[in-house]
């Protein structure tokens, strides 16, 4: 795991991206730093990473970092080397995943000292302030966790940065613009059958080797699925008023950043991070591993 | 040393290696011959545990790759067919990366380096970006990451492709050397090349077995009967009338050749049987000039065509049978 970890560290630091990426982060974050917090007087450092400008900066440099991680190393075949060496195939997910970690690490190490500065001109809601660069950087770890599976699953690397910007961009969208959906039942049956159709569309495409059985499950799946929402619209419509809402919310990484940046700890968005970041990782794993298989 | 049994792998329909199953013992040089797409590299692939298997197991030196991975990949060292070097590194700080990957001890590390540089020939390229490398020095750094660690079993898929003349050879010195300590399995789809390195060969084609010998049987094995190339000037019905008359000669057939009044034949005979010595003296009394004469050399694809079709054959024949 060491090994990988510190071939990835020194490969970021001796190309332009690791320099890149820190410096490009730093000057985003001290920009909003100094508009937020000196300009318009803010104690509380929180406000900054409310703010869409980093989202939008983070969900642009996250793919770039993560693009090439696994992605590259199939391309040009040095992935055979990894694989055939003694080592687990999730120790080297692992040195990659804390490589890159380490890379955003370093930032938000650097932005912790920026409440500092402001303590000489008032009072610093010290331990909310870290509690929010705290839930930033977790919200980032998982990103960059996602961003490492969709490596696993291409080669090629603008692929990977692009299928990457999209799921962090929907993640964004579905925090902003839940409330221009319907929260009427109705709407919810639909918008959830509607889900159930792709679902199905997914599982009818991993399995077209075998038209029949393809056809069967996906088909079950689906029926099961809008059987299910309609007894519910008939039986307890209460339970679909606003689901979509909080589903759409629920997929959001924003959503519990912003727990964070209202002043106080929230555990449940910290297991929602780690499960994601845990996730992600398995699923790397497991793409790594059914390559073989292939 | 390495036992494979069964060995399926399938991609999609396709059959890439069709129950191979062979034993691979200690201290000799090992080549795999086979035209491209026979399945060299995936069987090669399977033994290193880069790639699973549909069927069947492979154990290296008692562990099996599929429950004890790292043990297997721990005797193992990897050359896949290109060279997985990281290009923005130099071969320092690719050894030195490899080295760690196969755990190796800090305090050996240097020495382990230094010796391996020496012997993959890439001292003068040390602190060149492998990027700026030539393919040769490339395939040779690939080979240094391979012997690092000094596995038991090195493995090389096609070492000597790309490579130029000069190369080739002291990459087939190289090769020998390592021997003395390593076993060693390599593929190609050169025959001269196992002739000249391997202490035995495996044939496979279609990702099946065809034979497993000493290269020196396999040649028989090879030529199967022998065919002489003939060029005489003299016209196609004097050739016919003269060759039909020698003793031991099975088979014969005249084409068409390039110049006037030269006729090409194609003298056939059973493999024990030296006909050169009779063909000359039969034409010399007719006083018919041989212009040259030289055993035709059927070169491996076409030997493999032969035996590839065949099988096909067979299985065709078998399928209509039941």
């Amino acid at each position: 795991m060491l090994a990988v970890y510190k071939k990835e560290l020194r490969s970021y630091f001796t190309s332009v991206i690791g320099y890149l990426f820190i410096g490009l982060l730093l000057l985003i974050l001290s920009f909003l730093f100094y508009n937020i917090n000196i300009i318009k007087k803010n104690a509380f450092i929180g406000y900054v990473f409310e703010h869409n400008y980093l989202q939008i900066v983070l969900m642009i440099l996250i793919p770039v970092m993560t693009m090439k991680i696994f992605a590259d190393e199939r391309h040009s075949k040095t992935d055979q080397m990894l694989f055939t060496a003694p080592v687990k195939i999730f120790s080297i997910v692992m040195g990659k995943f804390l490589a890159i970690a380490t890379m955003f690490t370093i930032p938000m190490l650097v932005f912790c000292f920026y409440p500092l500065v402001l303590s000489d001109y008032g009072t610093i809601p010290w331990l909310a302030s870290y509690n929010s660069i705290f839930g930033f950087w977790l919200m980032g770890l998982s990103a960059i966790a996602i961003g490492v599976f969709i490596s696993s699953i291409t080669e090629n690397q603008i692929m990977s940065a692009v299928v990457t910007f999209v799921i962090l961009l929907v993640s964004f969208a579905c925090f902003y613009m839940n409330t221009s959906f319907p929260n009427n039942a109705l709407a919810s049956v639909i918008f959830f059958s509607v889900i159930a159709a792709l679902l199905a569309l997914i599982v009818f495409a991993q399995l077209k080797s075998n038209v029949k059985i393809a056809i069967m499950c996906s088909g079950g799946f689906l029926a099961v699925c809008v059987i299910a929402l309609v007894v519910i619209y008939f039986v307890k419509e209460a339970w679909l008023v606003g689901a979509i809402q909080s589903f759409l919310l629920k997929l959001s990484l924003y959503q519990n950043l912003s727990h964070f940046c209202v002043q106080y700890f929230d555990i449940v968005a910290v297991v929602y991070n780690v499960s994601i970041i845990v996730f992600c990782l398995f699923l790397t794993n497991q793409s790594l591993e059914k390559r073989r298989w292939n | 040393m390495i036992e494979v049994k069964n060995l399926v792998k399938k991609y999609g329909d396709h059959v890439a290696v069709n129950d191979l199953s062979f034993n691979i013992e200690k201290g000799k040089i090992y080549g795999f011959l086979g035209p491209n797409g026979a399945g060299k590299s995936t069987t090669m692939n399977i033994i290193t545990g880069y790639l699973a298997p549909t069927s069947g197991e492979v154990v290296v030196n008692g562990h099996n790759i599929y429950d004890e991975p790292e043990a297997a990949k721990k005797c193992i060292g990897y050359l896949p067919e290109i060279p997985p070097v990281y290009l923005e590194m130099t071969p320092k700080e690719y050894l030195e990366f490899s080295a760690d990957l196969k755990g190796i001890k800090r305090s050996e590390r240097q020495k382990m380096i230094d010796e391996v540089v020496e012997l993959a020939g890439i001292k003068d390229v040390y602190n060149r970006l492998i990027k700026n490398l030539s393919k040769g020095y490339r395939q040779r750094v690939g080979v240094a990451q391979a012997i690092i660690g000094y596995p038991e079993i090195i493995i090389l898929d096609e070492p000597t492709v790309g490579l130029d003349p000069k190369q080739i050879m002291e990459m087939r010195d190289l090769i020998r050397g390592l021997a003395k300590k390593h076993t060693v399995i390599l593929s190609t789809h050169i025959m001269q090349e196992v002739s000249a390195l391997c202490d035995e060969v495996l044939i496979i084609a279609h990702g099946e077995l065809i034979a497993k010998d000493t290269p020196d049987n396999l040649s028989k094995h090879v030529s199967g009967s022998n065919t002489l190339e003939l060029m005489v000037k003299a016209p196609d019905y004097k050739v016919k009338a003269i060759l039909s008359k020698v003793s031991d000669v099975s088979k014969f057939e005249v084409v068409d050749s390039e110049e006037d009044g030269i006729t090409k034949v194609f003298v056939s005979s059973s493999a024990d049987k030296d006909v050169r010595e009779n063909v000359f003296y039969a034409f010399a009394t007719a006083k018919c000039p041989i212009v040259s004469m030289q055993y035709s050399s059927l070169s491996l694809e076409d030997v493999f065509i032969k035996v590839t079709e065949g099988k096909q054959t067979d299985r065709r024949k078998r399928k209509e049978a039941k």
